[in-house]
C-alpha cells in the first residue's frame, strides 16, 4: 500500500469536478436503489456507455459510489414499502417494515443507513489493505492462472442463479457463446458472420447488456406491473441515539466482518451476507425474541453486511480482475468499455485510478453518514415517482448508451433483439446476472485458455496442473456445486424432520 | 415448466446445434494452436446438453402425470373465472383490462423498434418526443395533453444537449431536413 498515492487519490477525489460526480453517483444509486425492481444495476449499465468519453477517474468513482448508494438506498423500500428495493435488502424487511408500522420509520431508515455506513467503511478499509497484498501476488499470473480466474468468476453464477442452477447454467452458456461471434482475434477466422459485414467486428457487450437489462425490464414492467402507489408521510430519519450505538456497535462490527468476507468470495454475494449477518445477530443478541419486531439490530446487521460486501465485491474485481457479485460484473464491463482491465496489471499500469477508486469507495460511505439522513428524507418521496414516467427516460437513455459506442445504427437492433431475449429469459425464469457474468468473462476465459495451450505447447494438463491454477479450479467446482448441495441436503434434512414428526404424532 | 418454455428451449437447442456443427467444422488445431472452433463447439455442445436434460426431466413429469394434474387445477379456475365474468357486467372491464394488459408488452416492443427505425430517418432529436408521447399513452398514464407535449419536446432538446453538447456522446442526426434542424441544436 501507497500513502503518496492514497493521498494522490484523495486529491483527486476532492477535486470539485470529481466530487459532484461522486455525488451524483451516490444520489443516482439511492433513488435507483430506494426503487422497487430498479436497482443500482440500472443505473450501471446505462451510464457505462455514456460516460464512454468523460475521464475514467471521475467515472469510476461515480459508478462505485451508485453501487454503495444502492445497496443503501434498497433498505428504504425494505421499510417503507415492505419490499426489498433489491435482494440483499431483502432482510431489512423482516424488523425494518414493523418498526415503520410502529410510527417510527425515519428511527428505521436512520438505523439502517448508520449501519450501512460504517459497514461500508470498513468494507472499504478491507479493500484497500487487501488488495494491494492480493494484486502484488497476482501479478506473477500466467494465462493459465487468469483462465482459472475467469471459471472461478463464472461459478458467481452459482450464487446469482436463484431457485435453478441448471437455468443458471444455459444462461451462463448463451453469455459464453455471445463474444465468440465475429472476427477471431487469433487466428482471423470469421465466426457466426454468415458474411454480414456488421457482425465481423461481433457483438459489443455495451448494447447487449443494456438490451438485457433495461429494453428487457421496460418491456417486461410495461405488462400490467402496476408500480405501487403509497402515500409517503413526512420522514424525519434520525441515527441511533448514543445508548442505543452502545447496544448496536458489536452487532455492526461483526456484521460489516461478515459482509466484508462474503464479498471477497467470488461465489457469494451481498443478498448472502445479508441473511447470514442477521441470523448472527438473532444468535448473539440478548434479546432474540425482540426480532421480527421491530428490534434495530434486525435493521442494522443486514445493512451493514451488504454495505460491508460492497467493497469487498471489489476486491477479487480490482486485484484479480474477476466480479466479485452481480453488479461488479457490470462494473467489470464499464472498465473494458474504458479500455482498461482491471487485474493485477491495473495497479502497475494505473495505480493513481486504482487509489483514487480506494478514496472514493470510502468517501461514498463517508458521505452517506454525513448526508444519509437528509437524503432519506428526500428519497422517501422518490418511491412515489410512477413507472409510467420513468419508462420513456429509460428508453432513451439505453438508445444514447447503445448508440454512442461506436456510434452504429446496427447496435441499436442489437440491444433491441438482446432485450426481447432478455425479456423472455425473464418470462421463464432464467437468470439475466449469469448471462452478463458469461459475456464479460467469456472473451477473457477463451483467450487466456488459449495463450495458455499455445505456451503449454497444446498441453491441456500442463496449464490445469499448474499449482494455483489447479487451486483455483478447484475453488471453482466446490463453488459451484456447494450452494446447491447445500440447499438438497437441508430440504432432506426438513423432509426427515417433517417425516419424523408426523410418525411421532 | 411454463408454458411455451419447451418452445424456447427447443429454439436455443436448434441454435446451438447449429453453432456446434458450424464450429466443428473449422480445424481443431490451427498452425499449431488451438483453432477458432473449440471454445464455441465446446460451449454449445454444453449448452446443448443441459438443455436436452431440461426437456428430458419436463418429458419424464409429463409422462409420470405430475404435470397434467398441476394443468388441470391451473386451467379450470381461469375458465370458470372468465365463464362467470364474463355475464357479470361489473367484472367483465376487468377481464378486458387483463386482455389489454397482455398486449401492452408487445406495443411496447412494436414501437420501440419503430423507434429505433425512425431515428436513422429522423434523428434523435424528433424521435425522443415520439417515445415520450407513445410510451405514456401506451401505459394509459392521464396527462395533460399540452403539458405532455411540451414535457416530450422539452426533454428532447435538453436531453440532446445535454448528451450532445456536455456528454460529447454522438447521436443519430436523421437525414435531410432533420439532419441541419439537428446542428442547431447538437
Amino acid at each position: 500500500m501507497s500513502f503518496d498515492l492514497l493521498i494522490h487519490g484523495f486529491l483527486t477525489v476532492i477535486q470539485p469536478i470529481n466530487f459532484l460526480w461522486m455525488a451524483g453517483g451516490l444520489l443516482g444509486g439511492i433513488f435507483l436503489g430506494a426503487v422497487p425492481g430498479i436497482g443500482p444495476g440500472l443505473g450501471i449499465i446505462l451510464l457505462t456507455p455514456l460516460t464512454f468519453y468523460s475521464p475514467p477517474e471521475a467515472v469510476f468513482v461515480m459508478m462505485i459510489a451508485m453501487y454503495c448508494g444502492g445497496m443503501c438506498g434498497g433498505a428504504i423500500s425494505s421499510i417503507l414499502l415492505r419490499i426489498p428495493g433489491h435482494p440483499s435488502a431483502a432482510p431489512t424487511v423482516f424488523d425494518g417494515y414493523p418498526l415503520a408500522m410502529k410510527g417510527q420509520a425515519g428511527k428505521a431508515i436512520g438505523t439502517s443507513l448508520f449501519a450501512s455506513g460504517l459497514g461500508g467503511i470498513f468494507g472499504s478499509l478491507v479493500l484497500i489493505l487487501v488488495s494491494t497484498k492480493l494484486a502484488t501476488v497476482a501479478t506473477k499470473f500466467t494465462p493459465a492462472e487468469y483462465f482459472a480466474l475467469a471459471v472461478v468468476g463464472l461459478t458467481v453464477i452459482a450464487s446469482v442463479s436463484g431457485k435453478s442452477l441448471g437455468k443458471g447454467l444455459v444462461a451462463a452458456a448463451i453469455g459464453l457463446l455471445i463474444p465468440t461471434v465475429g472476427v477471431d482475434r487469433i487466428t482471423g477466422v470469421a465466426r457466426f458472420t454468415f458474411g454480414f459485414y456488421s457482425l465481423y467486428e461481433g457483438f459489443h457487450f455495451g448494447p447487449v447488456l443494456v438490451g438485457i437489462f433495461a429494453i428487457s425490464e421496460v418491456i417486461r414492467r410495461s405488462g400490467g406491473f402496476t408500480s405501487v402507489e403509497i402515500v409517503a408521510k413526512k420522514i424525519k430519519a434520525t441515527f441511533p441515539s448514543w445508548l442505543e450505538f452502545k447496544e448496536l456497535w458489536g452487532c455492526i462490527l461483526r456484521s460489516s466482518i461478515i459482509g466484508t468476507f462474503i464479498g471477497i468470495l467470488p461465489a457469494v454475494g451481498g443478498t448472502t451476507a445479508g441473511f447470514i449477518s442477521y441470523g448472527e445477530a438473532v444468535r448473539w443478541s440478548k434479546n432474540p425474541e425482540k426480532f421480527g419486531t421491530g428490534a434495530l439490530e434486525g435493521i442494522a446487521a443486514p445493512e451493514a453486511a451488504n454495505n460491508a460486501a460492497a467493497p469487498g465485491a471489489l476486491v477479487p474485481l480490482l486485484a484479480l480482475g474477476i466480479p466479485g457479485s452481480g453488479y461488479t460484473a457490470l462494473i467489470l464491463a464499464a472498465f473494458m468499455l474504458h479500455g482498461l482491465r482491471p487485474g493485477p496489471l491495473l495497479f502497475v499500469e494505473q495505480p493513481k485510478l486504482v487509489y483514487t477508486i480506494f478514496v472514493g469507495v470510502l468517501f461514498a460511505n463517508l458521505l452517506i453518514l454525513l448526508l444519509g439522513p437528509w437524503l432519506a428524507n428526500i428519497f422517501a418521496r422518490v418511491i412515489d415517482i410512477p413507472y409510467s414516467i420513468l419508462m420513456p427516460f429509460i428508453i432513451i437513455f439505453s438508445i444514447v448508451g447503445a448508440y454512442a459506442i461506436r456510434k452504429s445504427h446496427f447496435d441499436l437492433w442489437v440491444m433491441f433483439i438482446f432485450g426481447i431475449v432478455g425479456y423472455i429469459m425473464n418470462h421463464y425464469d432464467y437468470p439475466l446476472m449469469p448471462l452478463v457474468l458469461g459475456v464479460v468473462l467469456g472473451d477473457m476465459a477463451e483467450m487466456s485458455l488459449r495463450r495458455a495451450l499455445l505456451i503449454t505447447g497444446g498441453s491441456f494438463w500442463a496449464v490445469i496442473s499448474r499449482p494455483i491454477t489447479a487451486g483455483l479450479l478447484i475453488a471453482a467446482v466446490i463453488a459451484l456445486i456447494l450452494p446447491p448441495l447445500i440447499t438438497y441436503v437441508k430440504r432432506k434434512r426438513c423432509m426427515a424432520t417433517e417425516a419424523m414428526g408426523k410418525t411421532g404424532m | 415448466m411454463k408454458k411455451g418454455e419447451p418452445i424456447f428451449l427447443i429454439v436455443l437447442l436448434v441454435i446451438s446445434i447449429f453453432m456446434f456443427v458450424d464450429s466443428i467444422k473449422r480445424p481443431a488445431i490451427h498452425v499449431g494452436q488451438i483453432g477458432p472452433g473449440v471454445w464455441p463447439a465446446a460451449v454449445s455442445g454444453a449448452l446443448i446438453f443441459i438443455i436436452i436434460s431440461f426437456l428430458a426431466a419436463n418429458l419424464l413429469e409429463q409422462v409420470r402425470g405430475k404435470n397434467s394434474m398441476a394443468l388441470l387445477v391451473e386451467e379450470c379456475p381461469v375458465k370458470h373465472s372468465i365463464d362467470i365474468e364474463q355475464f357479470e357486467n361489473q367484472q367483465a372491464s376487468k377481464v378486458f383490462l387483463k386482455m389489454q394488459q397482455a398486449y401492452i408488452p408487445v406495443l411496447v416492443a412494436v414501437t420501440i423498434a419503430v423507434c429505433i427505425y425512425l431515428m436513422n430517418i429522423i434523428g434523435f432529436l424528433f424521435t425522443v418526443p415520439i417515445i415520450i408521447i407513445a410510451m405514456i399513452k401506451i401505459q394509459k398514464y392521464v396527462l395533460n395533453p399540452l403539458l405532455l407535449i411540451l414535457i416530450a419536446v422539452g426533454s428532447s432538446i435538453l436531453l440532446s444537449v445535454f448528451f450532445g453538447t456536455v456528454c460529447h456522446l454522438y447521436l443519430a442526426r436523421g437525414i435531410g431536413f432533420f439532419r441541419e434542424i439537428s446542428y442547431f441544436i447538437y
